[in-house]
């Protein structure tokens, strides 16, 4: 496994007494070379899921075992990649440099980031690897960001709305690439995205998540033989909900 | 980590402008000023007969310049780190936050060490160029500089780690060097006061990073050319409470 988590608690309250939030996960594994997608609607947890995976968050109870290491370990991070929803590189920076910068982090052979980025930036069709950060669109930050993410070989990667703002050339080619490292080097992948149609392409096992909790579990191919689509699955589940009149 | 951390503060444009000012000045001293020694390996650049300039009188005017420099610049590196949307990329790193704790201050030590360095450098050129003297009571107050910035660092780590906020730290660091002043020279400027006055004002000159102590430093070495250790170890131990809190508040930090 490369993700187990187990009594996942954590809540998050307006005042000592009312709960605004509680994310409540009893079990949630990830197999090797799974790729696997959390699906809700906006506040249903999934951001907050994946930050306490990362340590980013620290849950009130349950334990976490990613890389078959405790989550709270640095080493446990050192084979997984992360792109948040939002993030935010230093503005003066150019592409390059802020490759260079976080890889650094992970590694001290800086050849091998410099080789990295040179792959990785003919991969993506990159070609403003010296334009500076506050220069470039949101299509561009987005994709130096994935970049970044999936700068160092790592076997996990997690990723928080990653295909947000990118064109659909761009996006066809992420998900083209994100499938040709899962055939070669067997990665596995935590995708939280609002674009059903990209999770049908990609995904082996989709999570529905509603209120902090996940309600269903399935794979892709049980979700297409009963409800034809991922789109009509996840509108089974949470239409009516949303807009009980329909 | 140390690496990211020293990327950003050489990318800090006014930071920068502290080496940068000392090697203007040196060059603006060179074209239009004449420099004589002055006894006890000091200087004197004259620019007009009006306007001369000795080493001591330099190095408080360089101090001023670069304290608040590194008042304005050096926060902002830190408040972007914490910031969630930057935070949530460092730490999903193989980082643990005592390695960043621990890799923050030493790039904020290492680059205004070397810094410093520059500008003794280019001064120290000067001088030996030009007044055929080797000024070495400046110099050495010159490189005592990184261990007040340390001071101003402890603080500003606390009050960045505790609030995130800019104008905030800004405002503490502004704050401190008086207070530090007065907790440093507190027998000498309330001789009158009690006892118990005194055992606070000799505890807080502990636990707030005192800049007043590395000041008195800078101008003990500058007088006498000799470091005391006894207020090298005053500042050190000053930046332990403040460095140990915002520690501790960081590992309790969620982003």
């Amino acid at each position: 496994m490369v993700l187990e988590a187990t009594n996942i608690s954590k809540s998050f309250s307006k005042s000592r007494k009312r709960t605004a939030f509680q994310l409540q996960i009893e079990q949630f594994q990830i197999p090797k070379g799974s790729f696997t997608a959390i699906l809700g609607p906006n506040g249903s947890g999934k951001t907050t899921f994946l930050k306490i995976i990362l340590d980013l968050l620290f849950p009130d109870k349950g334990h976490i075992e990613l890389m078959e290491k405790n989550h709270k370990l640095k080493e446990s991070r050192e084979q997984v990649g992360y792109l948040p929803e939002n993030f935010s590189f230093p503005e003066s920076f150019t592409v390059r440099q802020v490759l260079e910068a976080f890889g650094s982090i992970s590694t001290n052979r800086m050849q091998d980031v410099r080789d990295q980025i040179t792959i990785l930036s003919g991969a993506f069709g990159v070609k403003y690897l010296d334009e500076k950060i506050k220069n470039l669109s949101k299509g561009m930050k987005q994709t130096s960001a994935l970049m970044q993410t999936l700068l160092g070989n790592h076997k996990f990667y997690i990723l928080d709305e990653p295909l947000n703002g990118l064109d659909a050339v761009q996006k066809k080619t992420v998900m083209h690439y994100l499938l040709q490292l899962k055939s070669q080097q067997n990665i596995s992948l935590l995708i939280t995205t609002h674009i059903l149609s990209d999770i049908e392409k990609l995904c082996d096992d989709i999570h529905l998540i509603k209120r902090g909790e996940i309600i269903t579990s399935s794979s892709k191919l049980d979700i297409l033989n009963e409800f034809g689509s991922v789109e009509d699955y996840y509108l089974n589940h949470f239409e009516s909900e949303t807009f009980p009149d329909l | 980590m140390i690496r990211f951390t020293m990327h950003q503060l050489f990318k800090n444009s006014i930071l920068l402008a502290w080496p940068i000012l000392a090697i203007t000045f040196v060059l603006i001293a060179l074209i239009f000023g004449s420099t004589e020694a002055a006894g006890n390996n000091s200087f004197v650049i004259t620019f007009t007969d009006n306007i001369s300039l000795d080493s001591s009188m330099l190095t408080v005017q360089s101090f001023s310049i670069i304290w608040l420099i590194a008042m304005v610049s050096l926060p902002t590196h830190l408040v972007e780190n914490l910031q969630p949307e930057r935070a949530s990329l460092l730490f999903s790193k193989p980082l643990s936050r005592t390695d960043f704790f621990i890799s923050d201050i030493a790039g904020v030590f290492i680059i205004t060490s070397l810094y410093a360095l520059i500008t003794a450098l280019v001064f120290g050129l000067y001088a030996g160029m030009t007044a055929s003297i080797f000024p070495v009571s400046f110099l050495k107050a010159i490189l005592c500089i990184p261990l007040y910035m340390l001071a101003l660092y402890a603080a500003i780590s606390l009050m960045v780690v505790l609030t995130e906020s800019y104008m905030a730290s800004v405002f503490v660091v502004f704050a401190l060097q008086p207070i530090s002043m007065v907790l440093f020279s507190f027998d000498e400027l309330m001789p009158a006061s009690g006892g118990m006055l005194k055992a606070i004002a000799g505890v807080l000159n502990y636990t707030i990073p005192s800049t007043g102590a590395a000041q008195s430093l800078i101008s003990k070495v500058l007088n006498t050319a000799s470091l005391e250790p006894a207020l090298a170890a005053h500042v050190l131990i000053s930046t332990l409470p403040f460095f140990l809190l915002s520690y501790y508040v960081m590992t309790k930090k969620e982003f």
